[in-house]
């Protein structure tokens, strides 16, 4: 455990040290403090339109929390799709071309605990990112009256979200040498996850219910509108341990191989 | 020390090493001689745990390398043929790192820190940024890191390769003091190396180890030069003599 | 030559997976489905025969062993974790943070919900077989009941079950209770918590109720309908009311579950004992649920049976109430005890 804690240290130490993590960083805020803006000007715009057209009913079902939070948070789990591949795919790539991969594996600690390490540090870095984009809230609850459980579970859900991306990033980095390979393929990956249940209408019924089952943003969009269902924390949960799990299989088979 | 058995290492169809064995004793620095691509390295990364052999065994101290893997690598103290360093950090904060994760205890770690420094001769550099450094400092750190936690087992891959003549004669200096109760194995393909420094060589070509003889009892007038030369052009000798003959003639041609 | 045999083991395994995909797609064997198995199978066959030197040295030896103890226990944890999803997706709780509990029910429809006895279908027909907002709605209702399940049927896709639902509008659900062929179910087109729980309050009481009437011994024929002494009117009125009837045995009307139970003078020419047989089981009945009413001039069993006495004399009814009561009313007195 307190070798685990040390690489995840000097990872997220060492991601601070370089150029990608901030970009990343600027992006999703910018984005997402763009995205928050442009959802509540028409907010506001369709607002002042009902109070003039003097319909109160519909007025009364304006909700700050679906026009606002819940666009927003769907346009932050797509573009993590694209980020979170940019940060993770050095993890395992990069230490593998500098030769402290040689260090890592020939120093007594189990592959367990880098893996762990390296966990730890890309999770601990996506919570940095989305604590600070729970600025948008804070605002709305400065001079609004949004529900804060549905915000709540809205960005718990991005968090399960984004540290499954890592997993599945942690996974790539650690196949190859090549980062770009590992970009890719953590994207091609996510984005597999987001379409998957696409094919749904078409099959028998017990595969398309499977393939509902597996799709990302039907697990997502539960938590988003405010539902913390078992179901969804089991899902994002397994997703994360399936990919931590086939990681250590892959640094492990060095061993062996 | 280190007992190496039988080890083998294929890729598929190609063999990289095969039925490499020697002995290292403690106390002695061992030097593993061989042309480049002759498996120097391959033999180094499985002593080291890094990579697995495809038959054979390696003892550290007793401990089978493969098996008993973590205590066996908490013995090593291991620089491979490019130093590990991680570009972005202070030379401090790496070797601060690996004495962690080499469980220095925590007490010791800032002693430990300032005796590795001194030795390798980086007090000055202390709060340089790895990528930064020159070859020959990189190599220095890199030699910090393996002896960081004091171990008794040390293995450097071509330590003083891309050094410039001042620097090999440090490097080269500190390997000879840091022998002690330690047992140390170095692979190179400079000749002078072994001459100086080692006890015993182990001459290694095209994966086959050809000679393993200390140096004190090898024939008296020859220069290594000519008994590597002799032994690595074994395979072209079609009475199929061997390594220890070769030598046997040569010695007495010179007499 | 060892590069083009790697190329057969990937074309075989791409094949392979065609064939898998489309099976599961199309739901069967088609020629598509047998070319591509077959093809794969080939080529992996290719693949294994022209680099079976390679091989021999993979799969002895110590990779193999822990190669295939790798895979070996990469499978048994995908496997668990599908265990686990697949319980959790069953067995699973929810915390609704909506102010307004947006996607709870509200306690009367929970009760109704958590209240059914027997599975309960929803059929939604909607347009392309798919409807977010109703899949919701019905997801929150069966959250409360596993026997409450429900389907999302596209009506151009399935004009066959449209038909037998009656089904005639876009966006109707149909609730089937019981069973497939329990009867013809409930249509409604509204999608609010609110419709959907009288639909289905609806649904569970469209069963037909039974009324057993008990033969005993010169008890009225009830398919008499000519004679004074016959049912024939009563069973003519409550048929006409949707209610069927049924002349039974003591021992059947057990077994048809009825609602009712009206037994007339069954302990006419009966043992004590087989009077206490027959009361034992008519408080069974009772306490099952099922209302009894019984017909009878043995005192003593009426005391004890009735929670509810009613008199008749000549046509008249001369007293209604709990039995203690009745039998102290002067009139009963007069008809029954002569006094």
């Amino acid at each position: 455990m307190k070798n685990s804690l040390t690489i995840a240290g000097k990872e997220l130490a060492g991601y601070f040290l370089q150029p990608v993590a901030y970009v990343v960083m600027t992006v999703f805020l910018l984005l997402g403090g763009f995205f928050f803006f442009a959802l509540l000007r028409y907010f506001e715009v369709t607002l002042t339109a009902y109070a003039a057209m003097q319909n109160p009913e519909v007025l009364q079902k304006l909700n700050l929390n679906e026009r606002v939070i819940e666009p927003m948070l769907h346009n932050l789990a797509i573009v993590l799709v694209i980020l979170v591949p940019a940060i993770t795919m050095r993890s395992f790539a990069e230490e593998k071309r500098t030769g402290t991969y040689e260090l890592l594996l020939t120093a007594p600690i189990r592959t367990g605990e880098i893996v762990a390490g390296k966990f730890i540090a890309a999770a601990a870095f996506m919570l940095i990112m989305i604590g600070l984009a729970g600025m948008f809230p804070l605002i709305l609850l400065a001079f609004g009256n949004p529900e804060i459980g549905v915000m709540f579970a809205g960005y718990l859900g991005l968090a399960f979200l984004a540290i499954s991306f890592v997993s599945i990033g942690l996974f790539t980095s650690s196949l190859t040498q090549n980062q770009i390979i590992a970009a890719i393929s953590c994207f091609g990956l996510l984005l597999l996850l987001f379409v998957i249940s696409w094919p749904a209408q078409a099959g028998g019924s017990s595969f398309s219910d499977l393939l509902r089952y597996l799709s990302l943003p039907d697990h997502f969009a539960q938590m988003v509108t405010g539902i913390i269902d078992t179901r969804d924390i089991v899902y994002f949960l397994s997703l994360i341990f399936v990919a931590l799990f086939l990681t250590q299989r892959s640094v492990e088979s060095a061993r062996w191989r | 020390m280190i007992e190496v058995k039988n080890l083998t290492k294929a890729y598929g169809n190609f063999v990289a090493i095969k039925d490499v064995s020697f002995k290292a004793e403690s106390g002695s620095i061992l030097g593993f001689l061989g042309p480049n691509g002759a498996g120097k390295t391959t033999t180094m990364r499985i002593i080291t745990g890094y990579m697995p052999a495809t038959a054979g065994t390696v003892l550290i101290d007793g401990l089978d390398i493969f098996s008993q893997s973590l205590e066996a690598r908490r013995k090593i103290g291991y620089l491979p043929e490019n130093p590990p360093l991680y570009p972005d950090m202070r030379v401090e904060a790496y070797l601060r790192f690996v004495a962690k994760l080499r469980d220095v205890p925590r007490a010791k770690i800032e002693s430990a820190l300032e005796h590795v420094l001194d030795v390798c001769g980086l007090t000055d550099m202390s709060h340089r940024i790895c990528g930064q450094l020159s070859k020959g400092y990189r190599q220095r750190v890199g030699l910090a890191q393996a002896l960081i936690h004091d171990p008794p087992v040390l293995v450097l891959d071509e330590p003083t390769i891309g050094l410039d003549p001042r620097q090999i004669h440090e490097i080269r200096g500190l390997i000879h003091n840091l022998s002690g109760n330690r047992t140390v194995v170095l692979s190179t393909h400079i000749l002078p190396e072994v001459s100086q420094i080692c006890d015993k060589v182990v001459i290694i070509a095209d994966g086959r180890v050809v000679l393993e003889e200390y140096l004190k009892q090898l024939p008296a007038g020859t220069s290594l030069e000519d008994i590597f030369l002799t032994a690595i052009t074994k395979e072209h000798h079609e009475d199929g003599a061997t390594a220890e003959e070769k030598l046997e003639e040569v010695g007495a041609g010179h007499t | 030559m060892r590069r083009s045999a790697a190329l057969y083991g990937i074309l075989g395994l791409v094949l392979l997976s065609f064939g898998l995909v489309d099976y599961f797609i199309s739901a069967g064997f088609r020629l598509f489905v047998w070319v591509n198995l077959a093809g794969g199978l080939f080529s992996i066959v290719l693949w294994i025969t022209s680099s079976r030197s390679e091989l021999s040295s993979i799969t002895t030896g110590r990779s193999a062993r822990y190669g295939a103890n790798a895979a070996v226990y990469s499978i048994a944890f995908i496997g668990l974790l599908v265990a686990i999803n697949y319980i959790s997706s069953l067995h699973h709780t929810r915390l609704d943070l909506t102010t307004e509990k947006v996607y709870s029910l509200s306690s009367q429809s929970i009760n109704v919900v958590k209240g059914l006895q027997k599975p309960l279908k929803l059929y939604g027909f909607f347009q392309g077989g798919e409807n977010p907002s109703a899949r919701e709605l019905y997801e929150t209702f069966a959250y409360y009941s596993p026997k409450l399940t429900y389907e999302l049927v596209d009506p151009d896709k399935h004009p066959e079950l449209a038909e037998r639902f009656k089904v005639s509008t876009m966006g109707t659900t149909h609730l089937q209770y019981g069973g497939a062929d329990s009867g013809e179910g409930t249509n409604v087109t509204d999608l609010t918590e609110e419709s959907l729980t009288n639909a289905i309050i609806r649904a569970t009481r469209s069963t037909k109720k039974v009324i057993s009437f008990l033969d005993g011994h010169g008890e009225a024929d009830p398919d008499d309908a000519e004679g004074t002494d016959g049912y024939g009117t009563i069973r003519k009125d409550l048929e006409g009311e949707g209610y069927e009837v049924r002349k039974l045995e003591l021992a059947r009307a057990l077994a048809a579950e009825p609602r009712l139970l009206i037994a007339d003078e069954v302990m006419a020419g009966l043992a004590e004992n087989e009077i206490d047989e027959v009361l034992k089981t008519l408080f069974t009945l009772n306490d099952q649920g099922v209302t009894v009413v019984m017909i009878e001039h043995i005192m003593h069993a009426i005391m004890r049976f009735s929670r509810r006495l009613i008199c008749m004399e000549t046509g008249r009814i001369i007293a209604d109430g709990a039995p203690q009561d009745v039998r102290r009313n002067p009139e009963v007195r007069r008809v029954y005890f002569g006094k």
